[in-house]
């Protein structure tokens, strides 16, 4: 264990709460049948994504929220490049703005790799996240609950 | 998301069922032999792209005057605005993110990247290695000593240098060609690289027709990158390789190495692709009449710009801080140098600053003999390494700016 820096973590009312997970689905009604038939989560919302070419659900799972991302390719959104099936992101809840910047300062300054998504939403890329943990869901921050947005993160080519 | 940034990463890429051999050649204009379904692609190459001049004429002067005032500056404070650009500007090859991207105003210096995987301090090591050999072929066409630096054997000694060392899952063959057909998983991008059997000659057209042109500068090295990564020669590697082909390339026309397109290469990856795939999605495969490298080449000359100016202030808010520095600690430049440096590293190790020093007549041990002196002065204080900074597990021991000469560089951190 290291100690905490000076301008370390916040107090625990101030600390980021995980409220949800994503991820990324080829088939959908079979995800459903396993969430909604058999463990009996609701459906609470469902139709096209905001940022990226996929319908979104997204399950209230209880404590947390559970958004599955189902590729549609209309090719009026950006796609989303990562060819993977899988547990994308780990979406925390954090107070207020300020508690989001100074959490971005101690993630940049740390050496991690941040990505500013917008005023609200800060993100570790999926490369950084599977350095630190061996596999790729990343972390998500924001600062109220999401409503299904994928971060763009780590294009395939170049 | 795969643990690779530099394009085709292993598990990205889905071979399809040609099963060409190593060593198949096919001449010009054949199609892959051992795969009947196999496109036929004609060996021939895109057009180079026609920059607008207006853009030729901005990035001649944002290099020159990046030139200009690093001439101005203390000698000390051009060697460490160069080492520290040499070693940031090879973790952005290494295709590695920096600390902080985004929708966010970018600092001069931002903090140097942590938390690596084994597999990115190996990738960081051997893109080092290729960029020191870029840095020598560069060095020796200046010097006459070298017709010139590109030639028909450094892709592949790029490649063996990148990809020398573990850097994947999977055995990547360094310097052999793909002996496969590859393409994309097709949800993620139609275009699919061309077969097996056209890779070595349009690589080796590639390669003579980008020396032999005498089409601008930053034309020619978007263009090599773009064709490189179009025909998607290696396993893996691809990216990294075209990025240190631009770099030979693009040396052309700056006086030095032409750093601040490849920072923004990574740093806005995801303009860096769509620029890439705009010009590659015109067509289902290699087809040099609908390939179109011009939104990658305004692309990244626009960077080269934008890399330039940055870097021009890099350089003057660098020299300014270190003769702050100086005088408030009663320093020689080069001690100042040393304790600003120290700064934007947040936090400098012996090992680190030796290796930076590689390129230098100095010996070798000096930095860290400068390290603990001033340390002993109380110029520096000795940290412990946090564990996400040390290299192979073990525990170390940095230097950072004492507290009393803090303010000025802490000023230089904030600056964008």
């Amino acid at each position: 264990m290291t100690e905490p820096a000076a301008d370390g973590p916040q107090p625990r009312e101030r600390m980021p709460q995980l409220i949800g997970l994503e991820y990324i689905v080829d088939d959908l009604d079979r995800v459903l049948e396993l969430f909604v038939d058999l463990l009996g989560f609701e459906v609470v919302a469902r139709g096209p994504h905001p940022g990226v070419d996929a319908e979104v659900v997204t399950l209230d799972a209880g404590a947390i929220a559970i958004n599955l991302l189902h590729r549609t390719a209309t090719g009026d959104r950006p796609q989303i490049l990562d060819p993977e099936v899988a547990l994308t992101q780990l979406l925390f809840s954090v107070p207020g703005q300020g508690d989001l910047d100074a959490l971005r300062t101690r993630l940049a300054e740390a050496g991690t790799s941040v990505v500013v998504d917008n005023a609200d939403t800060i993100h570790l890329t999926t490369q950084g996240a599977r350095a630190i943990f061996g596999v790729a869901p990343t972390l998500v921050f924001r600062t109220e609950l999401p409503d299904g947005t994928a971060v763009d993160d780590e294009p395939a080519d170049g | 998301m795969a643990d690779d940034t530099d394009g085709a990463a292993p598990d990205r890429l889905v071979p399809d069922d040609a099963t060409t051999e190593p060593g198949d050649v096919a001449g010009p204009g054949t199609t892959d032999a051992r795969d009947p379904e196999a496109p036929w692609v004609e060996v021939a190459v895109p057009p180079f792209p026609d920059l607008p001049v207006e853009l030729l004429e901005a990035h001649a002067t944002a290099h020159r005057e990046l030139e200009h005032a690093v001439g101005g500056l203390s000698p000390d404070a051009v060697r460490t605005l160069g080492r520290w650009l040499t070693d940031h500007t090879t973790t952005a090859l290494a295709g590695i993110y920096p600390s902080i991207s985004g929708a966010v105003t970018q600092p001069l210096f931002p903090p140097p990247r942590a938390f690596l995987s084994r597999r990115h301090v190996e990738r960081r090591a051997g893109v080092a290695e290729a960029y020191r050999y870029i840095d020598v072929q560069v060095t020796l066409a200046r010097m006459g000593l070298e017709p010139h630096p590109l030639r028909i054997e450094t892709p592949f000694v790029l490649h063996a240098l990148v990809e020398g060392r573990r850097t994947s899952d999977d055995e990547t063959n360094p310097a052999v060609l793909r002996s496969r057909t590859s393409a994309w998983v097709a949800r993620v991008s139609p275009y699919a690289h061309p077969p097996a059997a056209v890779v070595r000659p349009l690589a080796e057209r590639i390669v003579i027709d980008a020396a032999m042109t005498d089409a601008p500068a930053p034309a020619v090295a978007a263009w090599i990158a773009f064709c490189w990564m179009s025909l998607h020669p290696w396993v893996d590697g691809n990216g990294r390789t075209a990025r240190l082909l631009y770099l030979l390339v693009a040396a052309r026309s700056t006086p030095s190495l032409d750093l601040g397109a490849i920072e923004l290469m990574t740093e806005r990856r995801n303009d860096y692709v769509q620029a890439l795939q705009q010009g590659q999605w015109t067509t289902p495969t290699w087809d040099a009449e609908l390939l179109d490298a011009t939104p990658f080449a305004i692309r990244t000359t626009q960077w080269s710009v934008l890399g330039a100016q940055r870097n021009r202030r890099r350089a003057e808010a660098l020299d300014a801080c270190v003769g702050e520095v100086a005088a408030l600690g009663g320093l020689e430049d080069a001690a100042a140098a040393l304790i600003v440096h120290a700064g934007i590293e947040r936090l400098l190790t012996p090992a680190h600053l030796e290796e930076l020093a590689i390129d230098t007549d100095e010996d070798r041990t000096a930095p860290a003999a400068a390290l603990e002196a001033l340390a002993d002065l109380g110029a520096l204080v000795r940290r412990p390494l946090p564990p996400s900074r040390r290299v192979d597990g073990r525990p170390g021991v940095g230097y950072a700016p004492a507290p009393a000469l803090s303010e000025p560089i802490a000023r230089l951190l904030a600056a964008t």
